[in-house]
Formats: structure tokens, C-alpha cells, sequence
């Protein structure tokens, strides 16, 4: 007897629910200094009364902003990768392989050079994110106009589209620094050394209303993206409205996107890693593979965020470079069975 | 009261016309074909009606209402229709697929599983049905493609008017499976469905089709039924083939047999 994907799929779910808050348990304790698992929790409730000592302090100023943030933007990379493949009709499409991340990155560095000091705080965060966000935009933009027709994605345009754009923001990234003062300079290099250590509760907090609204809306549009996996004109035979649909998924994808590019600077593979893994677990149903997505993303890269910490401990890794070596293996054998998954 | 009516319908959604001057009646229950040489306007005549090209001129009448007055969810009710090429690169399992074509109801999950479990038997997919469709062979791709428009628009419950169009449903189908074909319309019309079909399979038209359509670059060159429209003269103008006409030996309907 097979047993029914419904089910499986509602299992997964309470698996990664109760797998979210272990790994964060993990993140606490685990680090240049080992904390064990008992005087972390110890530390978190003393955490809520008074802090004071040690072990709160590292956990309290430290450690959890810096958790929850890895969640929070593992969460929106997840979930993106997964809307983002289901619009492109196919696997392949990850924000970082596709440009959006690069595009993302040089409208961040754009807005703090045209921007200058008045990149502080809160405020210069939300300016970074504007600036990223439209340059997320456009890069989908312009690769889905490329890559996309009524017989589904190629997966040779939209890679190599998405090597165009990378380059090109390279480009434009590195005429930008020649044209900037030390000052920009110093403030666009900061910028993009920052991954998650530069985690404070005042990210999080933007973090976390980013990610709310994304989780939200996406899987409003589940059943959509369901229907137009079939194909634009089945989809709209079933009653979707399928540009209402698309314009919706890439604006929600490229504020997911440029908010965690803002946050945490580039980290590229979550978003191709998770969904992939889900959809092998699950299928591909958008109901239960959005959410999915996004739970297993938020603990791929808090686990990967902890190896980042302690594998050369005192010093750090930048998240990005583990994602990258669990990602690239991981990305070579979906080239390699890609008639598999039906792709030209 | 037509079900469905078009009146010198245009289209040219390219720049150049694709469809010239098309009009018939259709009423509940009625089965079309339509046929033609490739590259007839066969294929854009459904995606037409279908609403996915707009017509330039002339009027598409879905039960008397404008078709692009129709709202998107309401007319998907009513409406369904099988692609000729569809790509699903996503493993979805043959179930999955099929129910997908009642995304468009209301009708709860029971329901909807009751449905999924008749269609399958009527299009032989019911073995089929946890296999990843993905690793399918072209005909059970066919054959899942045609559940899925079928489902949507199985139950006479699920709008008041039901029009299904199949776009070469049987092009790559056994003779036991085109046969299921033939039976799934019949079914289909006596419940009251109106279905246009399009195909190159001139003696299943002959049998089933109330009415036959024969395109040809775009335009309408006949319309009638298959005594008026199958005849020699027809298949040398537009297929420029000689063929005989004769009588089937049981319904007595006309038989097209080369020479």
C-alpha cells in the first residue's frame, strides 16, 4: 500500500516544526565556546529575568540574534526558490543561479554609494533593501522575458541569462568602486563583509516582518502555481489568473530576496537545495511544498551558520561558503540527470 | 439556446489573421469536429473559443454571454479544454495531474476524489495512477492530459452549461485507446456535454460528429454534416488527395477510404 502524499506531506511538516527549535537549541550552544545544551536553556530563561553573566550574555547579545536571523532568512530563501521555480516551470531556477542575488547585490552597493552617510540604522537598512529590492526586480524581469515561452523555461537561456547578469553587476559593481570615495568604499565593503554576524535585535525585527509578509502571501498562490506548472494557457483554462499571479510572485520573491541580500549579503544554493529535497520527500504540490520550503530552509541554514562558526573556530566562515559546498555538489547532479525532470 | 455561437469571428493575435470569418452554432449535447490540413487554424480556432486569443472581430457567444464577459474562475467551470503539447516537468503523480482539473470547483474533497476515480476508469489511467508523470510514455501523457480536461467537466452538477475541447486527443493512442475516446465523447454528449474535437481521424468524425468544420488556411471551407461535408472533392481541394466515399457497412455512415 502506497501511502497517500497528503499524508506524508503533513508529516514532514510536524517533523520540520519540531526540528525549527532543536536546531536553534543547537545554534545556542554550539560556538567558539561551548555552551551544553543544559546551560543554554538555563541561559534563555535567566535571559527573560535579569542578564548578567556569561553564558547570557554570549547567548542574549550574541548568539540568538544572530539564530534567529540565519532562520528567519533561510526561511525567505526557501520559500523563494520554491514560488520562483514554480513560475519559471522549472527546477533550476534559484535566485542566485538566475542573477536575482547579484542584481539584488548591485542595487544594494548603488543605493549606499548614491545614498552616502545617510546609511544609519533602521533607516539605512530600509534604504539598502529598497535598493536591492529593485534590483532583484529587474533581473527577474529581464530574465524571465528571456527565458520564458509558452512551451515552459529554457534551461540554457535562463542559466546563461543569469551568468549575464552576474557579470554585468560585477561590472557595474566594480565601476562603482573606482568612482567612490574611501568613505563609500569603506561603507560598501563593510556592507558586504557583514553576513549574519551582524546580527542585532533591530534586524531581526525588520527580518521578521519581511518574512511574516512573505510567508504569508505565497501560499495564497499555492493552487496557482499548481495550475500553471501545466502550462501558462492550462492554467488560465483552470480559472487562474495568471498574470495577476506572476506579477504578485515576483514582486513578493524579489522583496524576500533583497531584504535577506540586504541583511545578509549574498548566500546562494538555499533557495535550489530545499525545494528540490522537498519535492523529492513530498512532491511538487504548492500547498504543502511552500510551507515545506520555507521550515526546511530556516534549518538548513541555522545548521549551516553553526558549521560556519565552529569548523575554524575562533575564527568564522562566511555562512555563504557552506552553503555553496553543500550546494554546488548538489546542483552539478541536477545537471547531470536533468532528463530526469524533463528539461531540454 | 446555443451553447456556444460565433458569428465571423476574427483573430490575429501575431499581426497576421489567423482565423477568418468562422461561424456556427452548437447546442447542448452536440459533438464537432474539426478538421483541416496542419497549420489550418485548427488548434487557434480552440484556444479561441478557450479565450487564450482574443478575437479581433466578430462575435463568441458562451450560452448567450459574451465569452470575455465571462468571469475567469466561472467560465473555467464550464469550460475545459486538452492541449495538444503539454509540459509538466514536475513529478506530480498521474492523480495529482487528473485533479487538477477540478482546481476550478468548489465541489469538496470527496467529491472530487469520486470524480477522480470515474474519470480514471474512463480513461483507462486508473493503473497509472501513482506513476510520476514525468516518467510516462507519450500516450499515457495523452491519455492523463485528456482525464484532466475530462475531470473538469465531468458532472452535469458543475455548471449549467459544459463545452469540452480536445485538441487531437487520439494522435497518439492505440486502436483500443482511440476507441476509449470515441466511447468517453459519447458518454460525455448523452450527459449533455457540448464537445468540439479536433482531429485528422476522418471516419471517427463520420461516425460521432453531429456536425463537421473543415479549415482551411484560416478560414471556414465547409460546414455541415458528414454526408454534406466528407466528399471527394472536399479532400482533393483541401488535402489534394484522391479518396472514395463510401457507405460504413453497419451505421451507414460515410466511410473515406484512399486510393
Amino acid at each position: 500500500m502506497i501511502i497517500g502524499r497528503e499524508i506524508k506531506a503533513k508529516r514532514l511538516l510536524v517533523i520540520l516544526l519540531l526540528l525549527l527549535p532543536l536546531s536553534l537549541l543547537g545554534a545556542l550552544a554550539w560556538g567558539s565556546v561551548s555552551l551544553g545544551l543544559e546551560e543554554s536553556l538555563q541561559a534563555l530563561t535567566q535571559l527573560l529575568q535579569q542578564p548578567g553573566d556569561r553564558a547570557s550574555v554570549i547567548i542574549g547579545q550574541i548568539r540568538l540574534p544572530r539564530a534567529l536571523l540565519a532562520a528567519i532568512v533561510g526561511a525567505m530563501l526557501g520559500i523563494s526558490g520554491a514560488a520562483m521555480q514554480g513560475i519559471f516551470r522549472n527546477p533550476l531556477a534559484d535566485p542566485s543561479l538566475i542573477g536575482v542575488t547579484a542584481g539584488a547585490s548591485l542595487g544594494a552597493s548603488i543605493m549606499i554609494a548614491s545614498a552616502g552617510s545617510w546609511i544609519t540604522g533602521l533607516g539605512g537598512l530600509g534604504l539598502i533593501s529598497v535598493g536591492a529590492f529593485v534590483g532583484g526586480m529587474l533581473a527577474v524581469i529581464i530574465v524571465y522575458r528571456l527565458a520564458n515561452s509558452e512551451q515552459g523555461t529554457s534551461v540554457a537561456t535562463m542559466l546563461l541569462a543569469g551568468i549575464a547578469i552576474t557579470a554585468l553587476a560585477g561590472a557595474m559593481n566594480s565601476i562603482l568602486e573606482l568612482f567612490s570615495s574611501n568613505e563609500i568604499l569603506r561603507r560598501i565593503s563593510l556592507w558586504r563583509m557583514g553576513g549574519l554576524d551582524g546580527a542585532d535585535y533591530q534586524r531581526v525585527t525588520a527580518a521578521l516582518a519581511v518574512c511574516l509578509l512573505v510567508v504569508l502571501t505565497l501560499p495564497r498562490y499555492a493552487t496557482a502555481l499548481n495550475a500553471l506548472l501545466l502550462g501558462e494557457s492550462e492554467a488560465r483554462y483552470l480559472g487562474v489568473d495568471v498574470e495577476k499571479t506572476k506579477t504578485w510572485i515576483v514582486v513578493v520573491v524579489a522583496v524576500a530576496v533583497g531584504t535577506s541580500v540586504a541583511l545578509a549579503g549574498t548566500i546562494a544554493f538555499i533557495g535550489l537545495v530545499i525545494p528540490h529535497i522537498v519535492r523529492l520527500l513530498i512532491g511538487p504540490d504548492h500547498r504543502y511544498l511552500l510551507p515545506a520550503s520555507a521550515l526546511a530552509g530556516a534549518i538548513l541554514l541555522v545548521c549551516a551558520d553553526i558549521v560556519a562558526r565552529t569548523v575554524i573556530a575562533p575564527t568564522e566562515l562566511p555562512v555563504g561558503i557552506v552553503t555553496a559546498c553543500i550546494g554546488v555538489p548538489f546542483f552539478i547532479s541536477l545537471l547531470h540527470r536533468r532528463s530526469d525532470y524533463g528539461m531540454q | 439556446m446555443n451553447v456556444l455561437s460565433l458569428n465571423s469571428v476574427c483573430a490575429a493575435p501575431y499581426g497576421s489573421p489567423l482565423l477568418q470569418d468562422i461561424s456556427f452554432n452548437l447546442k447542448a449535447g452536440q459533438v464537432l469536429g474539426l478538421m483541416g490540413p496542419n497549420g489550418a487554424g485548427k488548434s487557434s480556432l480552440l484556444h479561441c473559443i478557450a479565450g487564450g486569443i482574443p478575437c479581433t472581430s466578430g462575435g463568441l457567444y458562451l450560452n448567450g454571454t459574451p465569452l470575455k464577459d465571462w468571469p475567469l474562475l466561472v467560465r473555467a467551470r464550464a469550460l475545459a479544454m486538452q492541449v495538444q503539447s503539454a509540459a509538466l516537468n514536475f513529478p506530480f503523480t498521474v492523480d495529482e495531474v487528473i485533479l487538477l482539473g477540478r482546481t476550478p470547483h468548489a465541489s469538496g474533497n470527496l467529491c472530487d476524489k469520486e470524480v477522480l476515480q470515474e474519470v480514471m476508469t474512463a480513461t483507462d489511467t486508473t493503473e497509472l495512477r501513482h506513476r510520476p508523470y514525468t516518467q510516462l510514455s507519450g500516450g499515457e501523457k495523452q491519455r492523463v492530459q485528456l482525464a484532466r480536461a475530462v475531470a473538469q467537466v465531468w458532472r452535469e452538477e458543475d455548471a449549467p452549461t459544459r463545452l469540452l475541447l480536445l485538441d487531437e486527443p487520439n494522435s497518439a493512442l492505440d486502436l483500443s485507446h482511440q476507441r476509449m475516446v470515441l466511447d468517453l465523447v459519447a458518454t460525455l454528449a448523452k450527459t449533455g456535454c457540448t464537445i468540439i474535437l479536433a482531429t485528422h481521424d476522418f471516419n471517427l468524425l463520420s461516425a460521432h460528429a453531429n456536425q463537421l468544420l473543415v479549415m482551411h488556411q484560416g478560414t471556414q471551407h465547409s460546414y455541415g454534416t458528414p454526408e454534406e461535408v466528407l466528399t471527394p472533392t472536399m479532400f482533393q481541394r483541401i488535402f489534394n488527395v484522391s479518396v472514395l466515399v463510401q457507405r460504413h457497412p453497419e451505421n451507414n455512415s460515410p466511410l473515406v477510404v484512399h486510393v
